[in-house]
């Protein structure tokens, strides 16, 4: 009997074993980069696992006198310069000098971390704007990319998301639209090389360019410097955003249709949280994203919203807004930007 | 002996399909399907959208469904209090097991026209297909390479659509993507020519992986 259970005993040790071992290859090399809910920050994917500590990672540059097959020896300098804001560094095995950014990319935010000379001057919530060579890259004793900064500075900064803007005129018309931003451009639909030019838009909205194609709007999206204005505005539960924004965007003067288009796209980031501090801006945006619109409109509506998410309700002085007429020629423009921090 | 080693070796196998089973299944974001109703006349309609997942943001709100709203030819929707939208909205997160057998490896600078290729194939109007991208190109665009293939099964069995009445043609274009520092080879995925008649219905929405 007893040898029976002892049998059993290390039959059902080595089940285990094999269980675990076959979730452990099973298991993603990678992590994946999980979205939790409320659309907080995506883990950095690792690119490349062949790394030695301080060693540059071969790159897919060719040399033309290249004779040797090993790794290049010179990698060719890849200058980035990214924005964003400084938050906690968090590492199982922390490297000396070294420091967490949140940056703003084009396909939303990642945390980086940058080997600096000077880290102490760097709190977090500081905005800063940096560069560093992107074909040096290092690892960190747990495994964390790092970058050396080459330059950094302080900067304030907004991402205003998503500006989309809609053209109305009363008869078919042809338009040319500028837009200066005091900042930087990061994408835009249909492409802005130097400006929007000669496309007639139509009563109906739709905008037909040069080269045949249509679009409903004009699209652009950028990183400005800008110092939004919080000193009225609205603290908002999660759950009462779509109710709050569908009154604030007609007070304001969007159409059903625009409001909705605006709802969708922020209330899943918005949602999900205990507050939202909201606050409409004007000048503070406008001044910093100047529109040029060749034929002046008649009338021109630039809705902004700079918000953050909150864990606490904070008391605010309500903001009113101005009432908008929509008369002749009529362009309409909505946007906002999430802040890091009030 | 060999009884012992056939057990031991049952024992394994179990040990293996037991890790295959507790090993989570792939839970995938599925962003914006918004959903476009075109009645050839106002009529009311009810939807009914069954989730392999959990919801996360439906606008407007999804409670049991969005039930005994008029749609109007031009697309409006008016719900029982009145409101109105141009779309029915959602978002979860979905089990779902992409499959990438076919697509398309496409530069980061080529997305936009290569996706207005695409879902003119697919079928989706100018306006349709300008909101699809407006939405996803900020994210694709600065990548090197974005790797791409439209699911079909591996999607819509898992976001099951009832919607009463049924609709003379119905089109579900849903992006599986991920962004790729090195070209990958696929072979192209074609698509089934779609003709919009009658009570026509067209979704769009599409997921970013983290890692194929």
């Amino acid at each position: 009997m007893k040898r029976h259970i002892r049998f059993l005993t290390v039959m059902l040790a080595l089940a285990l074993l094999a269980t675990l071992t076959s979730c452990w290859l099973l298991e993603d090399p990678f992590e994946d980069g999980q979205t939790d809910l409320d659309g907080m920050t995506l883990e950095v994917t690792m690119v490349n696992t062949d790394i030695a500590i301080g060693i540059p990672i071969e790159t897919t540059t060719s040399f033309p006198d290249e004779t040797e097959t090993n790794i290049a020896t010179e990698p060719a300098p890849d200058i980035r310069e990214l924005w964003g804001v400084v938050v906690e560094y968090e590492a199982e095995e922390p490297m000396e000098n070294v420091i967490a950014v949140q940056v703003y990319t084009g396909d939303g935010r990642k945390t980086m971390h940058l080997l600096m000379k000077n880290p102490s001057d760097y709190c977090v919530g500081d905005e800063v704007v940096f560069t560093y060579d992107a074909s040096l890259m290092m690892e960190s004793f747990d495994g964390h990319p790092v970058w050396e900064a080459i330059t950094i500075d302080y900067a304030p900064i907004a991402v205003p998301e998503k500006p989309v803007i809609y053209l109305y005129p009363e008869t078919p018309t042809e338009v040319s639209v500028k837009l200066t931003l005091d900042g930087k451009l990061t994408c835009t639909y249909p492409a802005y090389d130097k400006g929007w030019d000669h496309f007639t838009a139509h009563p109906d909205g739709t905008l037909v360019f040069p080269d045949g194609k249509q679009y409903y709007c004009l699209y652009w999206e950028g990183i400005q410097d800008m110092d939004c204005d919080f000193t009225r505005g609205f603290c908002v539960k999660g759950s009462d955003t779509a109710a709050f924004l569908e009154w604030a965007l007609s007070e304001q003067g969007l159409t059903p249709r625009e409001a909705n288009e605006f709802i969708i796209y922020w209330l899943p980031r918005m949602e999900g949280n205990p507050y939202n501090v909201i606050s409409f801006q004007t000048e503070a945006y406008t001044e910093g994203a100047v529109l040029d619109i060749q034929p002046n409109p008649d009338s021109l509506l630039r809705v902004f919203m700079a918000w953050y998410p909150s864990d606490e309700a904070v008391e605010m002085e309500a903001q009113s807004f101005i009432p908008f007429e929509r008369v002749g020629f009529a362009v309409v423009e909505w946007g906002g930007c999430e802040l890091a921090m009030p | 002996m060999k009884r012992m080693l056939s057990i031991l070796l049952s024992l394994v196998l179990l040990g293996g399909v037991a890790a295959l089973c507790a090993c989570d299944p792939r839970e995938e974001m599925t962003e914006k399907p918004v959903i476009y109703l075109y009645p050839e006349t106002p009529t009311e309609v009810s939807v009914k959208l069954t989730l392999d997942g959990k919801l996360t943001c439906t606008y407007p709100a999804y409670d049991k469904g969005w039930d005994g709203f008029t749609a109007h030819p031009d697309g409006t929707l008016i719900v029982p209090d009145g409101k109105q939208y141009y779309c029915l909205y959602w978002e979860g997160i979905q089990n779902m097991d992409c499959d990438f057998t076919r697509g398309f490896c496409v530069r980061g600078a080529d997305t936009a026209a290569f996706l207005e290729w695409a879902l003119t194939e697919q079928g989706l109007t100018p306006r349709e297909a300008n909101e699809f991208i407006i939405y996803w190109l900020p994210r694709m665009e600065g990548n090197s390479y974005n790797v791409i293939s439209f699911q079909t099964e591996a999607y819509t069995e898992g976001a099951v659509l009832d919607i009463q009445p049924n609709p003379d043609s119905l089109l579900r274009v849903f992006m599986a993507w991920y962004p790729s520092e090195v070209a990958v080879e696929l072979e192209a995925q074609s698509f089934t020519p779609f003709e919009r008649v009658g009570f026509a219905v067209v979704e769009w929405g599409g997921c970013e992986l983290g890692e194929p």
